[in-house]
């Protein structure tokens, strides 16, 4: 049974006022349990709307959203254990960080859900440990960290509620290109060790190509693919005229196939690239 | 949502009124709020409040906008209307223990409700039609005197048009955190006042430290833009009166006669 299942969803800001939007419409879509799913699309195309949707932070104007096969808002008192069920990881999420303590910062979503102090304790070590937060740094203040560890340890007190489904609205936003990798191998190995579920919103291909099992086009608020990376960046073309950029690797391989070499264009990193073409030119000289 | 709050919006446009000198219509504004309390009789509150009425038209904002601005304040004008039923003398028509209604309370509730109403009306005039910084820029003119006194005229502008400019910037940073810390399970909606205002914790601290970021932002900003107070400042937008604000200072002028006249051959209604 999939974990995630979306119904023809549709959102409309502001209804009934003069700045009534359209955000998304007649969106449909299932992901199964385990999966790494990236989202991608323009500014505005949709996709905050849509995770925000996902954990019941907003209530879809139309369709249903259902979470192990349950809708999510059969109850809308207990809209609170969906939200503890679906982590929810905002753009810049280290302006979220409040307390006196990094520790006591993680633990604030655990508390929320009325675990006893063990438990508390052992996400919280563990939660600071997935994302490599050295352990002397739960005693600070965590306005003394710096902006990785503060965004390190931010994204901890989502993962310490241990969700089901993890989402990350655009994590990297800002991190130098180290910091980046180093979140994203993280973000990885979280999701090999727990076999949880993640979404990783991202307009970065790069980042998606690289972790994601499928991905999810969005744009003007519709649905435009569903699909795996390779079949998703074949469409490289179409993607540009979304205004989306494919990795430039698989664009370089795009290119060398419309100028008549015969390459496989379903390349997403640089060593795929490198196999490909030693390949290519040891067929030719063979 | 905290942004649905209409009063004190600007609402862009190019009407006769939206082109009016700033200076012209703070003055105005207070003139009118002056007379509004002046006015003593039916006769003289119907001159004001029709005149007004007739300016709404003039600006070509939506009137849902103004009725919409009215709305946020409904609460406050029923009060006082309900509070000056019961102050009043006259004929007694209804007696419940200590609590009576008379006559003259009657019109004291109608004369107070049509007094506010006319009052967020040309209020809500003033901030529809004048952009925040044309607002600012006016009022520095018009404080300009008070320099004599050491009144920090240009700072105190200066503060006001940051901070018109910030409060959205803040209401939606106020959104964000709030469902970061929602997606956190935090619970702002039940419990007591004490759990409601601890729960608020968590949104208020993050809400102060970006708002002092944002301040050492731009004053950083400001400073690498050479910024040093109003000494020897020029404007880009320079204020002009025009034939169209004598007009309607003429236009108002005649108005105030006309409330006077009215008070002096009608007699007062309300005590």
């Amino acid at each position: 049974m999939s974990v995630i299942k979306a119904e023809n969803i549709s959102f409309v800001y502001g209804t009934g006022t003069s700045f009534e939007k359209t955000a998304l419409s007649d969106v449909s879509f299932e992901i199964e349990k385990g999966e790494f799913i990236g989202i991608i699309g323009h500014t505005g195309s949709g996709k905050s709307t849509l995770v925000q949707l996902l954990n019941g932070l907003l209530k879809p104007t139309d369709g249903r959203i259902y979470l192990n096969g349950k809708d999510i808002w059969e109850q809308p008192k207990k809209i609170r254990n969906v939200r503890f069920k679906v982590g929810m990881v905002f753009q810049y999420p280290e302006y979220q960080l409040f307390d006196e303590t990094v520790y006591k910062d993680i633990s604030y979503g655990p508390k929320n859900m009325g675990l006893s102090e063990d438990e508390i304790d052992e996400k919280v070590r563990s939660a600071a440990e997935f994302v490599g937060l050295k352990k002397e740094l739960l005693d600070k203040s965590p306005f003394e960290l710096s902006g990785g560890e503060k965004r390190r340890a931010a994204i901890a007190g989502v993962i310490a509620m241990d969700p089901e489904v993890l989402i990350l609205d655009e994590p990297t936003a800002g991190l130098d290109p180290l910091g980046r990798d180093a979140l994203l191998s993280q973000i990885q190995d979280y999701h090999d060790v727990r076999k949880n579920t993640v979404i990783l919103v991202s307009h970065s291909m790069e980042d998606i190509a690289r972790v994601a099992d499928r991905i999810l086009v969005m744009s003007h608020g519709e649905k435009y693919m569903f699909d795996t990376p390779e079949n998703v960046f074949s469409k490289g073309r179409e993607l540009e005229k979304l205004g989306l950029q494919v990795p430039q690797v698989t664009k370089i391989m795009l290119l060398l196939k419309e100028s008549g070499i015969k390459v496989n264009q379903n390349i997403l990193t640089v060593e795929q690239a490198f196999t490909e073409i030693v390949n290519h030119l040891g067929n030719r000289e063979g | 949502m905290v942004r649905d709050i209409t009063l004190g919006q600007y609402m862009p446009g190019k009407s006769m009124i939206h082109r009016l000198d700033a200076r012209s219509k703070i003055l105005l504004l207070i003139a009118y709020i002056v007379f509004i309390f002046v006015a003593k009789n039916y006769m003289a509150l119907m001159l004001i409040t029709m005149a007004s009425l007739l300016v709404v038209l003039l600006t070509k904002v939506k009137f849902s906008m103004y009725l919409k601005s009215m709305k946020v304040i409904l609460f406050v004008v029923v009060l006082t209307g309900i509070l000056n039923l019961f102050y009043g003398t006259g004929n007694v028509l209804w007696e419940w223990g200590f609590i009576k209604i008379t006559d003259g309370g009657i019109n004291n509730a109608i004369f107070v409700t049509i007094r506010i109403a006319t009052l967020v009306l040309i209020s809500s005039i003033l901030t529809f039609t004048t952009s925040p910084s044309d607002l600012t820029d006016a009022l520095e003119r018009l404080m300009k005197p008070l320099a004599f006194f050491h009144v920090k005229v240009h700072e105190i502008a200066m503060m006001m048009t940051i901070a018109l400019r910030f409060i959205p910037v803040l209401l939606e940073e106020t959104d964000k955190i709030m469902n970061a810390q929602k997606a956190r399970g935090a619970d702002m909606e039940s419990g007591g006042v004490i759990k409601r205002i601890k729960a608020l914790i968590p949104v208020l601290i993050p809400l102060f430290v970006s708002s002092f970021r944002r301040a050492n932002d731009l004053a950083m900003a400001m400073e690498c833009r050479c910024y040093n107070g109003g000494n020897g400042r020029t404007r880009m937008k320079q204020l002009h009166f025009t034939k169209m604000d004598f007009m309607g200072m003429i236009f108002s002028i005649a108005v105030f006669a006309g409330v006077i006249l009215c008070n002096i051959y009608f007699g007062a209604v309300v005590k």
